[in-house]
């Protein structure tokens, strides 16, 4: 491991980590408000309701980033400024982001649903900061990409990185399933990139011509949510890469190789996820209707070949495995757990006749949730974890294992409960107060700051610790 | 019991057996010995979630609300139009804001059980029309500027409706409802 290498991957996740705080804490002063413990009113709950939801995608995105670039230095020669480059637009991007929220008044929600924002109220410069910041987090993120594509490609043809040989069953360079996987999510984290640009480039124009153009609603709703669905679970493909090259060695295992059956699962999971996110329209009846049976059926068939293989070779590993448990091999393994449950709420909300009655429920949070607080943060954790194993002089405490393990389960498994419940009492998503018709929704917030606290308390003995064991080498 | 909490018991049984699973596998961490056939034991994992795919799409996916009621006439169309923070509903088409300004806050009446084909569009931004009763949602579309969706829908019930937004639509989305009463 070279100083650079382990210096940028160490302020990566500091970073990380900060961020991830600060975002939990916007969470819990939402949840907080919702119970009715503060009064900070609907303005100052919709800013930090935008600023949650883009630094809680933005913040594990980049987790994801900081866990394949390092372990990619392991096969290719991944150029540094690439890694300079997007951490300096990713810092930037979050200060200006800050900024249009916190400061200008932005909160037209993080995936800024057109053409609400041209009709936020309250907010004079916030539009134009908040497409600045986004315009440079898609340019550093796409930049990153990029580099990591090129530098694959320049070991790896593009056949052989999608490991299409090995389906084949042809002779070729044996081709990791990290190495596949990656490739597979940068091709999906490009496209979908690509999609916010147009999307940002049309914001642009009607920005600039003052009203003088507008852009038709459904296609903007259709390239929202590509970007923001297909970003969002690109990110957990990247973390379960890191998985698929960190977990076995855990279990004191052989590495996991390119089977076939790896090859075609995730050449499938390539093309499907790309169409998945349909769902999210699926209560725009003016969408051509073949969309939306397209949209059931891929998010249905999605995770059948990643999560298939990827659940079953995770428990096939831990079975009579002699496994020495960590904080990072815990981690993994739940995390994969919980990704399933969320799963599991999430193809149950992808089905069009359930979605008529859980559509913008408090189902919907409660499900991605799962998957990220639970999932891919876990994943994101253990790659961190098993970091400070690796450059960290000081050991964690045994005690302190099970201390921050307990914290993050209960406080995360009560407060996506607690949106579980939502959904199944019909509690809206996105209000800053319950009116009598959905009154429940008071009670279960109450739950809910109770858990994301416990959650939270977790993550600042992780973060610390984390800090003492391996900040020092930042300096040295 | 409603779709929702059919949607959540059945979510809890598979939570349950996914937390099972894993904990065996967990407890049998400290055991020697191995996983054996393992191939064989995917394959049929993976015959049996292929199967079990299929099965759920050949039995949901006829059911969706794009075809409710797609056989019959609706003997009632109601003209839905949103706009921050409120809901303008009537039984004549609203084309303009002083048809908007007549129906906003008016409550209509329509009959139990006759089919109703709502009509819903935005005159600013995406909101949601969602009806609920008694607290529980019942049906709901979105309202998008430039664009009418049309729900059929056949209430069950008498009574008063609530119809709330279920699409954040700025400061005041929570305060945007709405009613329908139901004879």
């Amino acid at each position: 491991m070279n100083t650079f290498d382990k210096k940028s991957t160490l302020l990566w996740l500091l970073t990380v980590l900060v961020v991830f705080l600060v975002a939990i804490a916007f969470g819990l002063t939402m949840r907080m408000e919702q119970a009715e413990i503060t009064e900070i009113g609907p303005l100052n709950f919709y800013i930090l309701m935008t600023s949650h939801g883009l630094l809680m995608a933005g913040v594990w995105f980049v987790a994801g980033m900081a866990g394949i670039q390092f372990i990619l230095s392991r096969y290719v020669e991944v150029p540094r400024w690439g890694s300079v480059f997007a951490y300096v637009c990713t810092v930037l991007g979050v200060v200006v982001l800050l900024i249009s929220t916190l400061l200008a008044k932005f909160h037209a929600g993080w995936y800024f649903l057109y053409p609400l924002p041209f009709y936020a109220k309250g907010t004079e410069h916030g539009l134009l900061l908040f497409m600045i910041a986004l315009t440079i987090l898609g340019v550093g993120w796409l930049m990153w990409s990029l580099v990591m594509l090129a530098s694959i490609l320049k070991k790896y043809s593009i056949a052989q990185a999608l490991a299409w040989h090995h389906i084949a069953g042809k002779d070729g360079p044996a081709v990791s399933p990290f190495i596949l996987i990656s490739f597979v999510s940068l091709i999906g984290v490009t496209a979908c990139i690509l999609a916010a640009v147009v999307l940002l480039v049309l914001y642009y124009l009607e920005f600039l011509q003052n009203g003088g153009m507008t852009s038709d609603p459904l296609l903007m709703k259709n390239l929202t949510f590509f970007f923001g669905h297909t970003l969002v679970n690109e990110m957990l493909y990247l973390g379960l890469a890191v998985l698929y090259e960190l977990f076995p060695r855990m279990a004191g295992k052989p590495d996991y190789k390119t089977s076939w059956y790896v090859g075609i699962s995730w050449n499938a999971t390539l093309l499907i996820v790309l169409f998945a996110y349909f769902h999210h329209l699926y209560m725009d009846f003016a969408q051509p209707v073949a969309f939306q049976y397209i949209g059931q059926i891929m998010s249905w068939f999605a995770p059948l070949p990643a999560a298939v293989v990827t659940i079953f070779s995770v428990l096939t590993t831990v079975y009579r495995s002699n496994m020495k448990w960590s904080l990072a091999s815990l981690l993994y393994f739940f995390g994969v757990m919980f990704w399933a449950i969320g799963g599991v709420g999430a193809i149950l909300d992808a089905v069009i006749a359930n979605n008529f009655v859980l559509h913008n429920t408090q189902w919907v949070p409660a499900h991605f949730h799962t998957y990220n607080l639970l999932g891919n943060v876990f994943f994101s954790l253990a790659f961190t974890s098993w970091f400070a194993d690796e450059i960290g002089e000081k050991k964690i405490a045994p005690g302190l294992v099970k201390v921050i393990f307990s914290l993050l389960v209960v406080g995360g498994v009560g407060f996506v409960l607690a949106f579980y419940l939502g959904g199944a009492l019909s509690v809206p998503r996105r209000v800053d107060m319950y009116n009598e018709i959905v009154s429940e929704g008071i009670t279960l917030a109450k739950l809910a700051v109770v858990c994301a606290s416990l959650y939270l308390v977790g993550m600042i003995i992780y973060t610390i610790d984390f800090t003492r064991r391996c900040a020092g080498q930042l300096f040295s | 019991m409603t779709i929702q909490k059919e949607v959540f018991l059945f979510f809890i049984v598979m939570f349950l057996i996914i937390v099972l699973v894993f904990f065996l596998v967990f407890q049998a961490s400290g055991k020697s010995g191995g996983a054996q056939n393992v191939n064989r034991k995917r394959a049929i994992f993976f015959f049996i979630a292929f199967g079990t795919v299929l099965l759920v799409l050949g039995i949901t996916l006829p059911k969706t609300p794009y075809r409710l009621f797609a056989a019959e006439e609706p003997t009632q169309k109601v003209f839905v139009v949103a706009r921050q923070f409120s809901f303008a509903i009537s039984k004549f088409p609203i084309a303009n804001d002083d048809d908007f300004s007549m129906s906003a806050g008016v409550e209509i009446t329509v009959q139990k059980d006759e089919l109703i084909e709502f009509n819903v569009s935005s005159f600013d931004v995406s909101h949601g029309f969602s009806l609920y009763k008694d607290g529980v949602l019942k049906a709901q579309v979105q309202a998008m500027p430039g664009y009418v969706n049309r729900l059929r829908w056949k209430f069950s019930e008498s009574g008063t409706y609530d119809i709330l937004c279920l699409e954040y639509c700025g400061m005041a989305h929570a305060a945007m409802i709405a009613k329908i009463n139901v004879e």
